[in-house]
């Protein structure tokens, strides 16, 4: 049933889509923001260790739904498999008002200026890492980035302090809040790094250290990532832009409504959104403007979903971009084993990084950022931390954690990803979501050289750890399947050539007039950081420039 | 019952702190059946049963009968998929693998959902049980007892 036309429909009210609505709606337009999933709010913060989104044992709380959601994934021998939220493969990001950054653990990196020209920087030096591999520059620079990033720190809200990392981009203002004092793990750590001469500092968060934007400072408890904030001192968009925007009375939030397809007319352009509601009713929006909003595996999904004579494979895959260079971040490290106690219950646990390793490796194309990991919930440790050398079960495995659990510190990085052409996301021919709409097919592998230098990064991990007293050091090393997980993106990349992007600077779906896709689906590359505040800051400078430039309905 | 609660606690048995069995584990596993891991009913309920005619043809006793020793043994030969094929066609791998997992969850995990009984582990590791809010957690980090 079709509605009153809007200036603007967004789809997808994660880390992105809300600072887009934000722009337009306090510019005047009317926009109307659709989430698959609940609005959460601090109360829904259950502390459950075996049901959350870092742990989803017993299901994820913020989405999606275990039933009516599935996807396919198909493993590097060409199996595949239908697989639901809480399996592994799913790939999943959180389904929920505020997405991933509801319940994230919010390291606020901007990324590093060779981030954006990875094939001007190691095209010459490294030719082994652009073999089969799509590695390229970005449309756009840091410099083109930096007030954008600049406006997420303060809007959204970022504390830490960089001044002490010398491989940072020029900023110019710092950051808002101070760090939260350090805990022993990050003071154990920088007496370690200060040893190797690397620079290590303190992590810039989305996460208030004192009150901020009317809300309180963290209260330093265990459970942060994977868990929404119980006292709302943790910065996304559901707590900030959402309700900013919201007020100025241009912004209508329409949660549990799922997108079906975006509606084309004869020219290719987009006359609004088909999408279902909680009760299953099928609506139509009408709009000036569609911005896709899904994070880099369901908008792919979204626009693939959507087809016209035009586009028979789908909205702007005139050239089988779509779905394309799906990457996420490998992550490897080492976890140290110690002989006193480096654990003292300070939320959120990661709090000091190094980025000496991010570009500059000698015979490699890219790196990591290193720091040190989030609070370990008994369980997670469990699962997720053992020496080798312990066997799984029986006494020595009680031993181990009863003496190891509060002496262990697990240090690791986001490893540049090496973007390959077949990591794709595509339409599975046969599966259905609960909607009968096609789900997302996944397949793929890494790239050797991602692998190659996240075996360097593990490396220096365990290097770091054993400067600065680690009895006994192991290794995370990286699997060879396709990488995606809550850092997923480049599915709609973002370039000035049609024929081998999906989107312009500017996020503008080529070849149509008022389709954008505003997420990580547009990054070329995805840096050696943790993601968020880049798609924030690209959020920002398309939401701007739309509002600005765009001709309301 | 008895036949499970032996099999995890010889996964994590008793000593200085409480096993499986006395943390309620074999709870969990129970409530979680009937609600998100009902999909597992039936490899619980083969598991058990064959696992217990296993222990018969090996020693003539209920698994739960056999001295801790001999069900590590059979256990081991399990997570090694070297069990009886005549009762686990995979060696017992698989089975092996669902125990394992639930009774760590279960012990290891937050106690509403039915294990971890009094908090037993977190207490064995040194996690104070209770979320403590705010500045009162530099004062309760002093008063915890750090184990050695």
């Amino acid at each position: 049933m079709p509605l009153p036309k809007v200036d603007a429909v967004v789809i997808g009210a994660g880390a992105a889509g809300p600072i887009v609505a934000k722009e337009l709606a306090f510019a005047g337009w009317r926009v109307v923001l659709l989430e698959k999933g609940r609005w959460n709010t601090p109360a829904d913060c259950r502390k459950d260790d075996l049901r959350n989104q870092r742990n989803a044992t017993l299901g994820y709380p913020f989405g999606p739904e275990e039933e009516g959601n599935p996807r396919v994934i198909v493993d590097l021998n060409g199996r595949e498999r239908v697989v639901r939220p809480s399996e592994p493969g799913y790939n999943n990001n959180a389904f929920c008002v505020g997405g991933g950054t509801l319940s994230y653990g919010a390291m606020a990196w901007r990324f590093h200026p060779n981030d954006f020209r990875m094939r001007s920087t190691y095209a010459a030096k490294i030719p082994r890492a652009f073999e089969n591999s799509t590695l390229e520059d970005w449309p756009i620079s840091y410099d083109d980035l930096e007030p954008y990033y600049e406006k997420a720190e303060w809007e959204i809200g970022v504390s830490g302090d960089v001044s002490g990392d010398p491989f940072k981009g020029p900023r110019r203002r710092p950051l808002p809040m101070p760090p939260l004092p350090p805990t022993r793990e990050h003071e154990i750590l920088e007496k370690g790094a200060r040893r190797l001469g690397l620079h290590p500092f303190s992590i810039p968060m989305l996460r208030n250290s004192v009150p901020y934007n009317g809300r309180p400072a963290c209260m330093r408890c265990r459970w942060c990532v994977g868990f929404a904030c119980e006292v709302d001192a943790k910065n996304g968009t559901q707590n900030t832009v959402i309700p900013a925007a919201m007020a100025t009375g241009n912004l209508e939030l329409r949660t549990e409504c799922s997108a079906r397809e975006i509606l084309l007319d004869g020219k290719g352009n987009a006359t609004g959104v088909a999408y279902f509601d909680w009760d299953g009713r099928l609506w139509e929006q009408p709009a000036r403007y569609v911005v896709v909003s899904c994070g880099a595996i369901e908008s792919a999904r979204l626009l693939l979903n959507s087809r016209s004579r035009l586009y028979p494979q789908g909205l702007g895959n005139r050239f089988d971009w779509v779905g394309r260079n799906l990457q996420g971040h490998t992550y490897t490290g080492a976890n140290g084993l110690f002989d006193e106690i480096v654990y003292d219950d300070l939320g959120p646990g990661a709090s000091i990084a190094i980025c000496d390793y991010v570009h500059g490796n000698p015979g490699l194309a890219g790196g990591a950022m290193l720091a040190n990991e989030f609070i370990r919930l008994p369980y997670q440790f469990v699962s997720g931390i053992r020496d080798p050398d312990v066997p799984r079960w029986g006494r020595a495995h009680k031993d181990f954690v009863r003496r190891a659990y509060r002496r262990i510190i697990p240090v690791q990085g986001p490893t540049q990803e090496i973007p390959v052409f077949d990591s794709r996301v595509t339409l599975d021919p046969r599966v259905r979501d609960k909607f009968g709409i096609p789900v997302a097919r996944i397949s793929g592998y890494r790239h050797p050289h991602t692998i190659e230098i996240s075996e360097f990064m593990a490396e220096r991990a365990a290097e770091w750890l054993r400067a600065s007293g680690a009895v006994k050091v192991w290794l995370r090393r990286a699997g060879r399947g396709v990488s995606a997980g809550q850092h997923q993106a480049g599915t709609c990349r973002m370039g000035n050539d049609p024929k081998t992007s999906v989107v312009d600077a500017w996020c503008r779906v080529h070849d149509t007039d008022n389709v954008y896709v505003v997420d990580s689906s547009v990054h070329v590359t995805n840096g050696a950081y943790n993601p968020v505040l880049t798609i924030m800051a690209i959020a920002y400078r398309a939401g701007e420039r739309l509002a600005r430039e765009g001709r309301r309905a | 019952m008895r036949t499970l609660e032996a099999w995890i606690d010889t996964l994590i048995p008793p000593d200085e702190d409480p096993g499986a069995r006395e943390a309620g584990v074999a709870r969990y596993i129970d409530l979680q059946l009937t609600r998100w891991f009902r999909r597992y009913q039936s490899d619980y309920r083969e598991a058990l049963a064959q696992i217990e005619r296993w222990a018969m043809a090996r020693s003539g006793r209920g698994f739960a009968e056999m001295p801790p020793e001999a069900r590590e043994e059979m256990l081991l030969l399990m997570e090694q998929g070297q069990a009886d094929r005549g009762h686990f066609p995979d060696g017992g791998r698989a089975a092996f693998e669902l125990v394992l997992a639930h009774a760590m969850q279960g012990f290891y995990g937050n106690p509403r959902h039915g294990g971890n009984r009094g908090y037993a582990s977190w207490k064995m590791i040194g996690v104070p049980p209770m979320p403590v809010r705010g500045r009162e957690h530099y004062e309760a980090a002093k008063t915890f007892p750090e184990k050695g």
